[in-house]
């Protein structure tokens, strides 16, 4: 199972992606459904323009809730153009596009500053790609729902989001990846998220798809965030028994309602320590998803890019 | 500094430019579109041009008409990703034609009248649609790769292509087939109006073939085979008899009607539906999975049917994602004692006696998760 895949539901709603050259008499009511905008591979295709124009031309945006922007149409300029129009938006998705359309790695973001100013009304945002992307640390003070899904996030972006005033915020979701496709974050650039910092709120963190998953993980063991969580997820990374050991030996954990650690590379014993130390207490646990370390690795021992041999679930 | 030639020698059209030099030929889309933009009649501009020195105008063999309504003047802009004119000698493609109606909001057969009337000749061999829908244009293109492949006057479609171009436009097959006969396209079948409903379910479910069966009178063979004909997916086997349950255990939900169940020819119908479909029919689960199999549902040889239904054995099932040929491994068997408050050694028990592999040698501990709420 690919980890992106277009969005079915979003919001709460279901997804209706606006089909080509559609006429509004054909589509629902403006408010029923998260809007999804996108044009084909082809120079054939509708124009981004053009399906952008009629959208726009014929949806009452004051109704719509929920956007979805895939292949296509880039997102910020175009948005804030009609902030004056979306007054009810209070969902965001932007680069929702599978890899056969463009890989994670590639997908072009921005500087999210002039979006989040122009929406005060948004409550959750999702970005798919990381590649040019930058997030204001004046934040946004209704946004209760973060998702950045990227194979590489700049770690300046990661630690203005760490920075950042977010007072609403409940969940917060950071697909950090690979230093090859423009990732790096380092546990220091997130110390002001895992201090509990400007994100009162906060109730489910994941610091997932990073290549340092285990000094993340222990990093979150003495964390003082970590308290404030109902759920925290480690997914998609290159967790291990050591960092796994971290989270055993650290603070409790057992105030948690959930715990995704799925994509992982702990030996089985781990696993039944992991399992038998949180699920009594009520902790759902998520292993799935077991990972087989490349005995080879990449790169050779004197190679300052030697690889542990464990990767992460979303790069290129 | 503009040059006072320039409101007939280049016009910008949105995003484009039309431009014309003395040493190429003027096309007759240029002339009009300069004529309704300034407001002046063809011949006027045709005159104008002229004294400017350009000799080879492109004009219709049909009077110039004396005056040209700015949107009429953009139907004979080419539907190309460079701004061009089609030329007026020459039959106006149906690519074209629908290309035009689409962007200027007009029916087909308005958007001939008015091309023709501006000295155009469009080939039409029977009247054309008089509602306007924008979506023609995808509806004739039939490979959307470098400039396209389009359907021209009188083409002919494949079943394939009518049911690839409604996944595209996300509507029914039947609403494509009524027009592109409309258009004026051969298919190779006649649409009749029964068949937007048999077209439904794009899976060609038998639950759906059942059900239409039903609502018609029409026999469930005589579905099949017209989906058949609308070269549509269709199921593999259709009962002789139909049981009264048959579509309660066909339906996803248990409730006869769509979402139907899935075939799957790989690892077969899953344990977890037979024995849901069990409970809610008070039949036993090996009654159920002997009539799915006579409706194409077969279940995987490894399952070990038991011999009752148990709400406890479909908690746990509903918790399993591994069919009979996967190994199901410790984070499976975790996955499920969490979701069901067993301990993983009751789950890797339960899954063995119905039939799973459990390849891991693990001893797989007694204690139980805490189940919230």
């Amino acid at each position: 199972m690919s980890y992106v895949q277009h969005a079915q539901n979003f919001y709460g709603l279901p997804v209706l992606t606006v089909p080509p050259y559609t006429p509004a008499t054909l589509l629902p009511d403006a408010a029923s459904v998260a809007w999804r905008l996108q044009t084909g591979p082809y120079a054939t295709d509708e124009d981004a323009e053009d399906c952008w124009e009629r959208f726009t031309s014929t949806v009452e945006l004051e109704k719509v809730r929920a956007l979805v922007l895939g292949h296509g149409m880039d997102g910020v300029s175009r948005l804030t153009d009609l902030r004056s129009r979306l007054t009810g938006l209070e969902a965001l998705f932007l680069g929702d596009m599978e890899d056969e359309e463009e890989m994670i790695s590639t997908i072009d973001q921005s500087d999210l500053a002039p979006l989040l100013e122009a929406f005060p009304g948004l409550r959750e945002l999702v970005v798919r790609g990381g590649d040019g992307l930058d997030f204001p640390v004046t934040g946004h003070a209704g946004l209760r729902a973060l998702r950045v899904e990227s194979g590489g996030l700049p770690p300046e972006a990661a630690a203005h989001i760490a920075a950042a005033d977010l007072p609403s915020l409940e969940r917060l979701e950071l697909w950090l990846g690979d230093d090859d496709y423009g990732g790096g974050t380092t546990v220091e650039q997130l110390a002001p998220l895992l201090a509990g910092d400007r994100k009162p709120a906060l109730r489910h963190l994941g610091l997932q798809n990073s290549p340092i998953q285990d000094e993340l993980a222990a990093a979150l063991a003495s964390a003082p965030v970590v308290p404030q969580l109902t759920s925290l997820s480690l997914a998609m990374g290159t967790l291990s028994d050591e960092g796994a050991e971290a989270l055993l030996h650290g603070q409790p954990l057992t105030h948690l309602e959930e715990l995704d650690l799925s994509h992982h590379f702990l030996s089985e014993a781990m696993m039944l320590r992991i399992w038998t130390a949180l699920e009594p207490a009520g902790v759902r646990v998520n292993l799935r998803g077991r990972q087989e370390e490349d005995d080879e690795g990449w790169g050779d021992e004197d190679d300052e890019y030697e690889g542990s041999g464990r990767y992460i679930a979303v790069a290129e | 500094m503009p040059n006072s030639t320039e409101p007939l020698t280049r016009i910008r059209i949105g995003r484009d430019v039309s431009w014309i030099e003395p040493a190429r030929r003027v096309p007759y889309g240029h002339v009009l579109y300069a004529a309704a933009s300034l407001g002046r009649g063809p011949a006027a501009v045709v005159s104008e041009l002229t004294a400017l020195g350009f000799a080879d105008i492109e004009l219709p063999e049909v009077p110039l008409p004396l005056t040209v309504d700015p949107d009429d003047a953009l139907l004979p802009k080419a539907d190309t990703y460079n701004l061009s004119w089609l030329e007026v000698g020459t039959p106006v493609p149906l690519r074209h034609l629908l290309a035009a109606a689409g962007r200027q909001g007009l029916s087909p057969a308005d958007a001939a009248r008015r091309l023709t009337a501006l000295g155009w000749t469009v080939p039409a061999s029977h009247p054309l649609p008089e509602t306007p829908d924008p979506r023609d244009i995808v509806l004739i293109r039939t490979d959307p790769r470098g400039n396209g492949e389009w359907l021209d006057w009188g083409g002919e479609a494949s079943s394939g292509h009518v049911r690839k171009v409604a996944r595209t436009l996300r509507c029914n097959p039947h609403t494509v087939a009524t027009r592109l006969i409309a258009l004026g396209i051969r298919l190779p079948y006649t649409p009749e109006p029964a068949d937007e409903r048999i077209l439904e379910d794009p899976e060609g479910a038998l639950g759906h073939v059942l059900t239409v069966a039903q609502e018609t009178g029409r026999r469930p063979a005589d579905i099949v085979a017209r989906l058949s004909e609308l070269g549509a997916s269709r199921p593999g086997t259709v009962p002789d008899v139909r049981e009264p349950d048959d579509l309660v255990i066909l339906s996803e939900n248990l409730d006869g009607r769509a979402p139907w169940l899935e075939r799957n020819n790989v690892v077969g119908v899953r344990l977890h539906h037979i024995l849901r479909a069990a409970l809610a029919t008070r039949r036993s689960p090996a009654d159920i999975a002997e009539r799915l199999d006579t409706l194409g549902h077969w279940l995987h040889e490894n399952a070990n049917v038991p011999a009752t239904a148990d709400e406890e054995d479909i908690r746990l099932l509903a918790t399993v994602d591994r069919s009979f040929l996967d190994g199901v491994h410790l984070e499976h068997v975790l996955h499920s004692a969490s979701r069901t408050g067993r301990s993983p050694a009751d789950v890797a028990a339960r899954l063995t006696a119905l039939g799973y592999r459990l390849p891991d040698e693990v001893d797989y501990p007694e204690v139980r998760g805490a189940v919230r709420g």
